[in-house]
């Protein structure tokens, strides 16, 4: 079954590169790995899908809901992890999960049992009741991540979740998504080729706003001779580097 | 609905607890209470006015706030943006209004702490006196209003900045454009520009024109509304900018300037539309209900017939430079919309502004309007012509700022003048100095006011008959009647029982006059024998209300300290069912009164209006003219023991003070004049011998009452006292329209911090007492030194072992009197230490108490905060 499926979202800045017409979709169970160099538009992509950038044309739906057309059905069926998982670090993680819970209209016993899921889901019973900023990188990672699935969506949006983590929190960090992945559509940016390695049976390499290739990354790492992930990048992006 | 309100209250809470939980709000609201706390006490002095009134701490509320808030609000999204959440907030499921919304209530709540931690100033007020909660209140609300604005600006500008140092100046910056665009600086500069038109309406704009009104103890429904729309407009300028972060490129910035102007133009205009369209809705909280039509008001305007047409002539575009009379036109205009829908069609008001060196103009100068006294430029007209259906012209010439309590009077006294064109005639004898001038014209304050409502015939010294028209007899300090004119007195009283009569065992008025024509003392007899009443002899002392007068304590101080010739009495002394009486606010001063005893007679009733305190006294006359020290007085008078009746009314029949032979008319010596007193003679009514009529005479043991001295204040020439009321309502009464009484004294009562006055006479009291000890003390040890001084002398060289005796004791007692002058030293010292004390108990509760208090929390919160988040 589609959980996501992304129609031609187009959207231009002045100076930025833009996205022009990316369309994808995902099925439940289904990781994908968003590919791509610094500025291609996996960010931007990613934004319009969580709803945080509005498309200028395109659309995605997300369970069946359309981001413009029924935006808060969309939204509530979506988990998003912004780029460098923004928090609020003087509250402590209980407090900032009660706080999103409050947000998605969860309070009360309903509340407080999903804080308790999340709490356990992200492994973060220890540090409960520690302000966020005394926390570690990874531990910070995995508030977001627990505030990202707080509600239980189908479909979960991870702007490089694993970015900036030491190698025990990367494995950490996979194994959580690993979690996850089987009932809901996964979809994952970042330019790591080991992570798509390690976790992503399905590439959407994004080029200059546009998706250059949609296809498994055995498939992708078929396209060279080596057989690697990264050649394939390479060959298919290299332009963008001459620019 | 519910998603609104679940995120509403989330953002709610987590911004509460990012205020409250850091030591951000405890720092700002600390600096905040201080700042009201030393403006207050510093710049605006509240003890040293000694009444319990708050507005020298609601006046800084605007400015504290203006500088205060944007600091508050400048977080509210600038941190968003700068952490990156807003990221979150933007993509979890809920309408961005309720994020907007919960971020202002928020902050909103940290004003109301601040406001909520002001309340010992509050409490402090009612422990020194009984201020006018209502009206505080009321000023407290519109002040959280007030805040709520300035915190909606500021939220916008840190959603439109994503800065919280731009956000802060910004919001300053506007915040003080939408203050500061009341201050009459602006609005008459603005004037000059657009016209008066413009400064009103920028007036209509302003945020301090809208706090003022409340600050009075108004709520008006469009102040309120105003406010909202600060809140409104400014929440939906924050809506769209935070919205605008969804967009790119240039429409993030046009979109949003676009929309942003768009409701600061809807706003402006939706503002002076309600301006005008609910100016007459308001909830009149100052307990004295200063701007509400009064009972009296309705009662004259459901009696009249009308037609009425008033026509308020005011020339605004001349007027823009002041913006003292473009308020009071205001405030005329709405008074008189007011009037007319009251009276149910029967007063039409138009309003006139007539262009200088118009048609317009002269026919208002024809009606008899003055323009006010201003410096160059053109005339300001401002005034109110009247005309019933018969063509009646009645003007009231100018309406001056300084006379706005008297307003509904005037304008409720030129519609019955109107509606029945007959003045009342009063006609007065007087030889009190100062009442008119040399040609007959009225020139006390008192006079001057009857004249105003009033047809006033003051009867020549040599009067042979009072005029038979009048309405109204009125004495002030008769003196050298002849027995004749006495005769004609009492003739009068009989046959129309209609008089006010003041007498006084020793007029100031005359004491100060350089070249008295008259005696200090006066008394009416026969007549006020034939009333039943007497003046007792001596001056009426009253310790308790003495009015305070500046006098040297010794040492070559000088204190401010109740004298108690000169008595203030407060409404608690006046008679409250009476109608003269009842509806006084401020005090009614007397100066060197007597008192009246009654020999209760059949058919007469006697009702006691002024009265003094049981503690009064009786001084001689003599100690009265002496100019005594305020402790001479009391010293040298002898207690009553019962309150002292300072004025009476006498009503019912009584008999002719000349029951025996009528005495003979005093005629002229000019033979002309004398010719015209006889004819005067021959036109004389019939002789009565007892009333013709109920009469109702007021008696005043003091004429001084009517001396602008002793109620007038000297600089601006508005009265401090209700004297002029009393008489006026006097007058009113006896000629039988009491509609107008409750018109009259609607100045709102001074309130005194009555814990200050109450420490200064205990304080006084106690100087006195040890004060003369002492100086009995040091007059005896004095003397025994002078006499051992002698007793030396008298011994000469011989007697060793005696003058050794003497020597000691000499020496003992010259000991004994440097100790007691010193004692008497730390005496006077320690005249003002209690209320100097008091002073600095209230400024450590009120100024540095909350602060301190917010502190100490704040730091608690935080060290609290430091160690849970340390603990692993």
């Amino acid at each position: 079954m589609q959980l996501l499926n992304v129609d031609q979202l187009t959207k231009t800045f002045p100076r930025v590169p833009a996205v022009r017409g990316v369309s994808f979709s995902v099925s439940e169970g289904e990781v994908v790995a968003v590919l791509g160099p610094n500025g291609a538009g996996k960010s931007t992509t990613l934004r319009m899908i969580a709803g945080y950038l509005e498309p200028d044309s395109g659309d995605a739906e997300i369970a069946g809901f359309s981001i413009r057309r029924e935006a808060m059905r969309a939204r509530s069926r979506l988990g998003y992890l912004p780029e460098g998982a923004p928090l609020y670090l003087d509250l402590t993680p209980h407090a900032f999960l009660a706080f999103i819970a409050r947000l998605h209209g969860l309070h009360g016993p309903a509340g407080r049992s999903a804080v308790e899921r999340v709490e356990a889901d992200a492994r973060l019973s220890g540090v409960m009741d520690r302000t966020i900023e005394t926390l570690s990188k990874g531990y910070r990672r995995r508030v977001a991540i627990a505030a990202a699935i707080l509600h239980d969506p189908p479909v979960l949006v991870l702007d490089e979740p694993t970015d900036g983590l030491d190698p025990n929190q990367k494995v950490a960090m996979r194994a959580l998504i690993r979690r996850m992945a089987e009932r809901k559509a996964i979809v994952i940016s970042t330019h790591q080729f080991d992570e798509v390695e390690a976790m992503c049976p399905r590439v959407v390499l994004i080029h200059r706003g546009s998706v250059v290739a949609d296809e498994t990354s055995a498939a992708l790492a078929g396209r060279t001779l080596s057989g690697r992930i990264a050649d394939a990048f390479h060959a298919l992006t290299a332009d963008g580097e001459a620019a | 609905m519910t998603r609104l309100l679940d995120a509403l209250t989330a953002i709610y809470l987590r911004e509460l607890r990012a205020y409250f939980l850091t030591p951000l709000a405890y720092v700002f609201i600390a600096v905040c209470l201080l700042a009201l706390g030393a403006f207050t006490f510093e710049i605006g002095r509240l003890f040293d006015t000694n009444r319990v009134d708050l507005s020298p701490f609601f006046f800084f509320h605007p400015w504290v706030f203006l500088v205060f808030l944007p600091a508050v609000s400048m977080r509210l999204w600038a941190e968003e943006a700068r952490g990156g959440t807003i990221e979150l907030l933007l993509t979890v499921p809920a309408p961005t209004i309720a994020l907007v919304a919960g971020k202002f209530l928020a902050a909103w709540t940290v004003a109301f702490a601040t406001l909520a931690a002001t309340t010992p100033i509050w409490i402090s007020m009612n422990v020194l006196g009984a201020p006018d909660n209502a009206a505080i209140a009321v000023a407290y609300l519109m002040s959280l209003f007030m805040a709520g604005g300035y915190i909606a600006i500021g939220a916008a500008m840190s959603a439109m900045s994503g800065n919280q140092v731009v956000a802060f100046v910004l919001s300053a910056s506007v915040g003080f454009l939408i203050t500061a665009a009341g201050l009459p600086v602006v609005g008459s500069g603005l004037a000059a520009v657009f016209g008066p038109g413009g400064a009103d309406m920028l007036a209509a704009l302003s945020l301090l024109g809208h706090f003022e009104t409340a600050q009075r103890g108004v709520l008006e429904l469009r102040s309120i509304v105003y406010f909202a729309a600060v809140i409104g407009v400014f929440l939906a300028i924050n809506t769209v900018w935070v919205e605008a972060r969804r967009s790119s490129g240039a429409s993030r910035l046009t979109h949003p300037l676009a929309v942003t102007g768009l409701a600061l133009i809807l706003f402006c205009g939706g503002v002076l539309t309600t301006h005008r369209a609910l100016s007459g809705a308001r909830l009149d909280l100052t307990s004295s209900r200063l701007f509400t039509l009064s009972q009296g008001t309705r009662a004259t305007l459901a009696r009249i017939s009308g037609p009425i047409d008033l026509a308020l002539v005011f020339s605004r575009a001349a007027a823009a430079d002041y913006p003292a009379l473009r308020a009071h036109g205001e405030r005329v205009s709405e008074l008189m919309r007011g009037v007319a829908a009251q009276s149910g069609g029967k007063v039409r008001v138009t309003l006139q502004d007539p262009p200088p060196y118009s048609e317009a103009e002269d026919r208002a100068a024809a009606a008899g309007l003055t323009p006010a006294p201003v410096e160059g430029g053109d005339p300001v007209y401002f005034g109110v012509i009247g005309r019933n259906s018969v063509d009646d012209e009645i003007a009231i010439p100018f309406l001056a700022p300084e006379r706005d309590a008297m307003l509904e009077y005037e304008l409720v006294r030129l519609i019955a003048q109107l509606d029945d064109p007959s003045p009342p005639k009063v006609a007065v004898i007087t030889a009190l100095p100062g009442q008119f001038d040399p040609s007959g014209r009225p020139q006390s304050f008192i006079m001057r006011e009857l004249a105003r409502a009033f047809d006033i015939e003051l009867a020549p010294d040599d009067f042979v008959s009072l005029p038979e028209d009048a309405d109204l007899l009125l004495i002030v300090h008769p003196w050298g009647l002849n027995p004749w004119q006495t005769y004609q007195i009492d003739q009068f009283l009989l046959r129309k029982g209609r008089a006010i009569i003041a007498v006084d065992p020793a007029a100031r008025a005359v004491i100060a006059d350089p070249r008295p024509t008259a005696s200090f003392q006066s008394t009416l007899p026969g007549v006020l024998d034939s009333l039943g009443v007497s003046m007792t002899t001596g001056v009426t002392v009253d310790a308790s209300l003495g009015l305070p007068v500046e006098t040297d304590v010794g040492g070559g101080r000088r204190v401010l300290e109740a004298q108690p010739l000169f008595i203030g009495a407060p409404a608690a002394n006046l008679d409250r069912t009476d109608v003269i009486t009842s509806e006084l606010t401020r005090p009614v001063n007397f100066g060197l009164a007597g008192s009246f005893e009654t020999v209760p007679r059949e058919g007469l009733a006697y009702t006691p209006l002024v009265f003094t305190s049981a503690a009064a006294a009786r001084a001689p006359v003599e100690l009265a003219l002496s100019n005594p020290r305020p402790a001479d007085v009391v010293r040298g008078s002898t207690a009553t023991m019962k309150p002292e009746v300072l004025a009476l009314r006498v009503s019912g029949r009584w008999r002719t003070a000349f029951p025996g032979a009528i005495p003979d008319p005093v005629l002229p010596e000019d033979p002309i004049f004398a010719r015209m007193a006889s004819q005067e003679l021959q036109a004389l009514p019939p002789r009565v011998t007892e009333s013709q009529g109920a009469g109702e005479v007021v008696l005043l043991a003091d004429a001084d009452v009517f001396d602008d001295g002793f109620f007038v204040n000297p600089s601006d020439g508005s009265p401090l006292a209700d004297n002029a009321a009393l008489i006026l309502n006097a007058v009113d009464n006896l000629w039988g329209d009491d509609a107008l009484v409750s018109l009259r004294s609607r100045t709102p009562a001074l309130r005194p911090m009555a814990l200050v006055d109450r420490m200064r006479e205990t304080a006084r009291r106690r100087l006195y007492s040890e004060q003369e000890a002492l100086e009995v003390e040091l007059q005896s040890t004095e003397a025994r030194v002078a006499e051992l001084n002698a007793q030396r002398a008298a011994l000469g060289g011989g007697a060793e072992a005696e003058d050794e005796a003497v020597r000691t004791e000499l020496k003992r007692f010259q000991e004994e009197v440097v100790s007691i002058r010193g004692r008497l030293r730390e005496v006077e010292r320690s005249f003002r230490r209690d209320i100097d004390a008091l002073e600095a108990r209230l400024e450590l509760v009120n100024v540095w108490l909350p602060p301190a208090l917010v502190l100490i929390i704040g730091l608690f919160v935080y060290i609290r905060r430091q160690s849970a988040g340390a603990r692993p």
